[in-house]
Formats: structure tokens, sequence, C-alpha cells
């Protein structure tokens, strides 16, 4: 069942994750309308939105994404971070999951359509699974190196066009136990 | 196996038993003494009696004979000589004759032939009588008569010697009565004899079989009593054990109905005497049938996390079940304090590592401004690894008590000020510190390193806790022996339900961590302790939605030093 790519370690070695269905289910409202295939808007930079209460991190994957071409929107809070989802229409929100008033992946809920990317200190199976529950169509964890993070977020989103969030997921973590 | 101790206590139980015994059997010997001797009395007096009465019967038909040979004799001597002088043995024996036959007429129911044979007697006394009237009428009618009477004297003698054997015949008839009274006492006495001695042995035989049987026959009882009485303890022992047991333990029979439960499961599972089946039980059951590790149960009370040692036997089936929901909250705990450790070390080397990654490896070389962030970067999230580090460090102190304090007179004012000239070279731009402090210096009786932990700790809560920014204020006052220092914000504040709970050990506002803001869940775990250890308090007063004050108590040095150099000035005498 495994699809051969590399999975991270603690991934491999923890078989007891809960079993959800609605993997496919659940995000099928953002995937219709993500659907907007990023390259039809390619010409122009990819508008990330940066969504992360630590200024040290804000800082840091600002300076290397605006460096990789990418136009960045920065929010501290969780509000703020939908507000500015709403009125900036980015290509992809980089979420973090620890914010001072909205929890991260409540954040995700509550996003127009839009492919979220969640970027954690929180690295828990659980937290991975409820990251991909809410949407998200990949979890990077901290520490990350920032100067592989554009292109990461571009792989991303060119897997997303190719297969659909479940495609960039397997790709990233290999099979996933409760798939 | 009898013990030594149970063979004591049997023969302190025989001994009264057989004491008991033993003077029944010496009250038997003493009673058939006692009746032996009795009856002996009873014989020898019967004997007396018979003698006494037998005896002057005997006596006087000997007598009998006598007095007759006395007339005889008195009637002889006047046949031959005619002196009427010597008829006077005659008339005398005469007189007694007649007085004896009264006498033995008397007596004549000793034997059944006496009557008879006295019959035969008066018959020859007066035969003789006769015989002698005649022979003195003869000597009285001359001398013819005197040679005739004479003549007759072997016809006297004949007479004579029917009266004996009349005499005889009584004597012998006394003899025989005398005889068969002897006889027939002693075989009275012979068979109370051998009366009493039957009984008597027979009371001692029983006896003596009691004396061996009984104290046997007591001991066995004993035994048995006091081995019953063991294992009734046992039971009792048993059921007392279980019944103070940690854990809930149920018996089932070989059919799965309740036998018997101790109070912790009839309080875990909502037992009732008569209970034979439970519902919650038979829940329990089904979880655990794939194996006993802890596994969330739901009961009647709420959810339980509980463990099941399931032991089955012929007899049925033994269940011990013991609630781990404190364990299991721990060890939550324990791995949220794991997860929070290692979020809380990754997110500042998320940054360190970001930030030198971006120095070395960004391909547009970074502004001078840009690096020299970067740089600044490095060496806050550093910083901010140091204290989480140290954080975990004195939680772990404070955890095996090993904490060192070096008390000393800490000037508090001043310790504010440095701590706010220290946060505000960091702190957001929305934010304002204040500190008010009265013009005399407030002395704190505390260790400086780690009221500076508390206080900056309490500073970073209310700042982390004041999104929208506002003014934080410390406020310093002495009241008496006592210091008071508090650190009051304008933001979030914490709802009541939660006010002692933000100090226990990684406690944090919204457990999920998703609302969070950053924090190891240990800072004001740590600071009340530290401050508790210092001999203080720390305590919260906040409204929800606006703000909180958090307020610090500690002893004052000033009334400390006093008291003790005023006594030290007393012991070295010195004048005051």
């Amino acid at each position: 069942m495994g699809v051969g790519l590399a999975a991270p370690a603690f991934l491999a070695e923890d078989e007891s994750g809960s079993g959800s269905s609605d993997f496919e289910r659940r995000p099928a409202r953002r995937l219709e309308a993500v659907g907007r295939p990023p390259r039809e808007r390619s010409r122009r930079r990819l508008r990330v939105l940066l969504v992360e209460d630590d200024p040290s991190m804000r800082l840091v994957c600002t300076v290397n994404l605006e460096a990789a071409g990418f136009e960045v929107i920065a929010a501290s809070t969780g509000s703020e971070g939908v507000e500015l989802a709403e009125s900036e229409q980015p290509d992809l929100v980089l979420l973090d999951v620890m914010l001072p008033d909205l929890g991260g992946f409540e954040v995700a809920e509550r996003l127009p359509a839009v492919p979220v990317v969640f970027l954690s200190a929180r690295a828990s199976m659980e937290d991975l699974e409820r990251g991909r529950l809410v949407g998200a169509i990949d979890y990077v964890t901290k520490p990350f190196d920032p100067i592989g993070l554009p292109i990461r977020l571009r792989e991303d989103l060119e897997l997303l066009s190719e297969g659909g969030p479940g495609r960039v997921w397997r790709s990233r973590f290999g099979s996933w136990p409760s798939e | 196996m009898p013990t030594p101790q149970d063979r004591e206590a049997a023969r302190r139980a025989r001994r009264p038993v057989e004491v008991a015994l033993l003077l029944l059997v010496l009250v038997v010997a003493a009673l058939v003494a006692v009746g032996a001797l009795a009856a002996w009395g009873i014989y020898t007096k019967a004997n007396q009696r018979f003698i006494d009465q037998a005896g002057p019967f005997f006596a006087v038909t000997e007598d009998l004979s006598v007095e007759m040979l006395n007339e005889e004799t008195g009637v002889r001597g006047y046949v031959i000589t005619g002196d009427p002088g010597t008829l006077a043995p005659y008339n005398q024996g005469r007189k007694y004759v007649k007085l004896e036959l009264g006498l033995i007429a008397k007596d004549q129911g000793f034997d059944p032939k006496i009557p008879a044979h006295l019959q035969e007697m008066r018959r020859e006394v007066a035969s003789l009588q006769s015989f002698f009237a005649h022979e003195i009428a003869l000597v009285r009618s001359g001398p013819a008569g005197k040679r005739r009477a004479q003549a007759r004297v072997l016809v006297g003698k004949a007479h004579f010697d029917h009266l004996r054997s009349a005499s005889g015949a009584l004597i012998a008839d006394a003899g025989s009565v005398i005889e068969r009274s002897h006889r027939e006492q002693r075989s009275t006495l012979i068979n109370w004899f051998v009366f009493l001695g039957a009984a008597g042995l027979a009371a001692i035989a029983i006896a003596v079989g009691l004396l061996l049987r009984v104290p046997r026959r007591l001991y066995q009882l004993f035994r048995e009593e006091r081995f019953a009485r063991r294992q009734a303890e046992e039971a009792g022992d048993a059921a007392r054990a279980l019944a103070h047991v940690g854990d809930a333990v149920v018996l089932l029979d070989p059919h799965g109905s309740l036998r018997y439960w101790n109070p912790i499961a009839a309080g875990l599972f909502g037992l009732e005497r008569g209970d034979v089946r439970s519902e919650s039980l038979d829940r329990a059951l089904e979880e655990f049938a794939g194996g006993a590790a802890a596994r969330p149960v739901t009961l009647a009370g709420g959810q339980r996390w509980l463990t099941c040692a399931d032991s089955t036997f012929e007899d049925g089936r033994v269940l011990v079940f013991r609630d781990v929901t404190d364990e299991q909250r721990l060890e939550r705990l324990r791995s949220d304090l794991v997860a929070t450790a290692a979020h809380e070390l990754r997110t500042p080397l998320a940054a360190v590592y970001g930030a030198v990654r971006t120095l070395r490896h960004q391909g547009q070389p970074l502004t001078p401004e840009m690096s020299a962030r970067f740089l600044e970067m490095i060496e806050n999230e550093s910083e901010r690894l140091r204290i989480v580090m140290d954080q975990l460090l004195v939680s772990a102190q404070l955890e095996s008590s090993d904490l060192r304090l070096d008390r000393q007179p800490v000037d508090v004012g001043r310790l504010c000020e440095s701590i706010v000239a220290s946060v505000n070279a960091g702190k957001p731009l929305d934010v304002q510190l204040d500190v008010e402090q009265p013009e005399t210096d407030v002395l704190f009786d505390a260790d400086p390193d780690r009221l500076r932990q508390v206080v900056t700790n309490l500073i970073d809560n209310a700042i982390k806790y004041s999104p929208g920014g506002g003014r934080i204020e410390l406020r310093i006052a002495a009241n008496g022996d006592t210091g008071t220092l508090t650190v009051s914000d304008h933001g979030l504040g914490i709802p009541v339900e939660e006010h002692e709970r933000i100090f226990e050990r990684f406690y944090r506002l919204d457990p999920a961590m998703t609302r969070g803001i950053g924090g190891s869940g240990l800072g004001l775990y740590i600071s009340r302790q530290l401050v508790e250890q210092m001999g203080g308090t720390l305590t919260v007063s906040s409204q929800h939605g606006k703000g909180s004050t958090f307020t610090i108590k500690l002893p004052l040095t000033g009334s400390r030093t006093e008291r003790l150099s005023a006594l030290g000035d007393a012991r070295v005498g010195r004048p005051a």
C-alpha cells in the first residue's frame, strides 16, 4: 500500500492513527473551488498569505519567499489572516497553528477557498492529522530550511493542480494510516 | 499440624474437665465406702439385737433345766431324809420354773418350732412336777410311803431325761435362731457389699472411661472449633482486605453471574445487593475482551480509565479493575509536557536555524540592516531557548526538591526597574510598563535571582495575554512584616474557574494549545513554587476580558534581620 515515497520516520513507526474517511469529502468544497489551476495565474507573482505570530519566523519566511519571487502578505493573528485571505485573494496560505486569538486549525476552516499549508512547531501525528482534516495540502514542521520553503510551496501547488490535495499529502507523507 | 501453642491451649482447656472427672471418681468411691460402712453398721447392730434377744431365751431355757434339777434335788433329799426342810430348793425351783416358762412363752415367736417344743416342755415339766408331788405325798404318808418313794427314784430319772430332751430341743431352737439370723445377716451384708462394689466399680469405670475419652473429645472439639474460627478469621481478613483494597474486585461464577464484589467495585459499576448482572460491568468486559491494557470505559459516573486483570479458575472468574484515570491524566500531562517542551524548543530553534540558513545561503545578498536584524534574532531566540531550558530544569529541580535558595535582602524597586529595562528592549511597542513604588526602599527577604525569574515570568505573561497592547503596572507596597508586589495587565484575563488551575504544572489556559500563546505550561507553576519556597504566596485576581492582577506576598527583610540582630545583641550582651 505504500506509495514508495519517503515518509518521515515517525509516520512509518506509528500505525495506530485514528480512522477517518472524510478526507476526500470534507475538503471537496475547497478542492473544486481551488480547482482554478494556479498555472493560469503563473504569469504574475504567486501571492502567499503568511499567518504567523512569531516576528522572527515571520521575517525569515518573508525574506526567503520574497527572494524566491513570491509576493508575501503577513498577518500576526488568526482573525487578521482570515480578513486578509478574503480581501487579498492569495494563491496560498502559510498558516501557523499556535496563534494568540484563533487557532490555526480554526482559521483554516474559516478561510475562503484557498490551498493551505501549515507551518508549525507542533509535529505530532495528531496535529498532522488535524491539519489534513481541515483541508491542508501540506504540513511543514519547524524547524525547517527557509531556503527550501519556496521550492516546496511551488511543488505543492503543482501537485495540487495535477492530482488534488490527496496527491500532495501522499507525496509528502507516503501512505497515510487513516486513508 | 497442631502448633505448640495449640497443644498448650488444648491442655489448658482439658485440665478442668480432668479435675472434675477425678473428683467425680473420688466422690463415687467415697459414697461406696460410706455405703459399705453403713451396711456393716447395720449388720453388726442387727446381729447384736438378735444376740441380745436370743441370748436370754437361751439362758432362760438352760436355767429352766437347772431349776428343774433343783426341784429334783429337793425332792430327792426329802425322800431320803424325810425332813421337810430339804424341800426348800424344790419350792424355790418350782417358783422359778413357772416364771421362766412365762418368759419363754413370751419369746416363742422366734422360731416356728418353739411353740411345739414349749408345749412339750410344759407337758414334761407338768409330768415331772406331778411325779415330784406324788413322791412328796408318799413320804408324808409314812415310812411305807417313804420306802415306796425311794424305790421310784429311777422312775424320776426317766421323767427327768424326758425333760432334758425337751429342754435340749428348745435350746437347739434358740441356737438355730441365732445361727439363722447370723446367716441371713451375713448374706444381706454380702449382697450389700456386692451391690455397692458393683455400683462403685461401674461408676468408677464410667468415670475412668469419661476421663479417658472426654478430654480427647474435648481436644478434638477444641481443634475443630479453632480450625473453624481460624477459617472464619481468614475469610473475615480476606473480606476486610478486599473491602479496603484500592481496586475493584468482582467474582463471577462459571455462568458469568455476579457472586461477590467489593465496595470499590460497587461504586465503580453501581452494583447493588442482589444484583446478578450489571450492564456497565458487561460493557467494561467487552472493552477488555482484547486485552488488559488501560482503556477508557463509560460508566454510570462518566468515563474512567481502567485496567483489568482477569483470572479464570474452575469455579469462576475474578476480575480486578484498577481506576487509572488519575495516572492517565498525569501521563497525558507528561506527554503534553514533552510535546510542549518540544514545541517550545522547536520554535526558537526554527528561528535560529532559519536565520542562519538565510544569512549563509540566501541567493541575493542581504542588506547590512537585514543582516543585523537576523543576527539580533539569533541572539534573542538563543536567549529564549535558554529560558525554556531553564524552566524545564527548575521544574525538574522543584520536582526532586533539590532547589537551593539564597535568601537575602532584595530591593524590589530596583529589581523591578532593572527587569522593566531589559523587557522594554524586546517588548512590543504597544505595551507600556510602569513601576509604582513607595519613597522608602522595600526590602524583600528573597532569592534575588529567583524573584527576578518570577517577576519576569509574570511580565512575560502579561505581555503575552495582552494581544492588543496596553499598560502593564508593577506596584510595590509594604504592610507590617509583609511586602507586596503586584503585576497587573489589561489583557484577556482569566475565567474564574481557571484561577487556581493556572498554577498547576503543565496547565495552560487552552490545553489543546491551538489558541494558546507559546509557553511551556510551567511558568506559573514554577513561579508559585518559588515564591512559596521563599515563604510567600502568589495569587491571582482576574476578570475574563478585563485583565489580570498577580500578587506576590513575601516577608520583608527588616522584620527578620532586626529580630535576628536584636537576638544577637541580647546574646553577646551588648548595651542597647
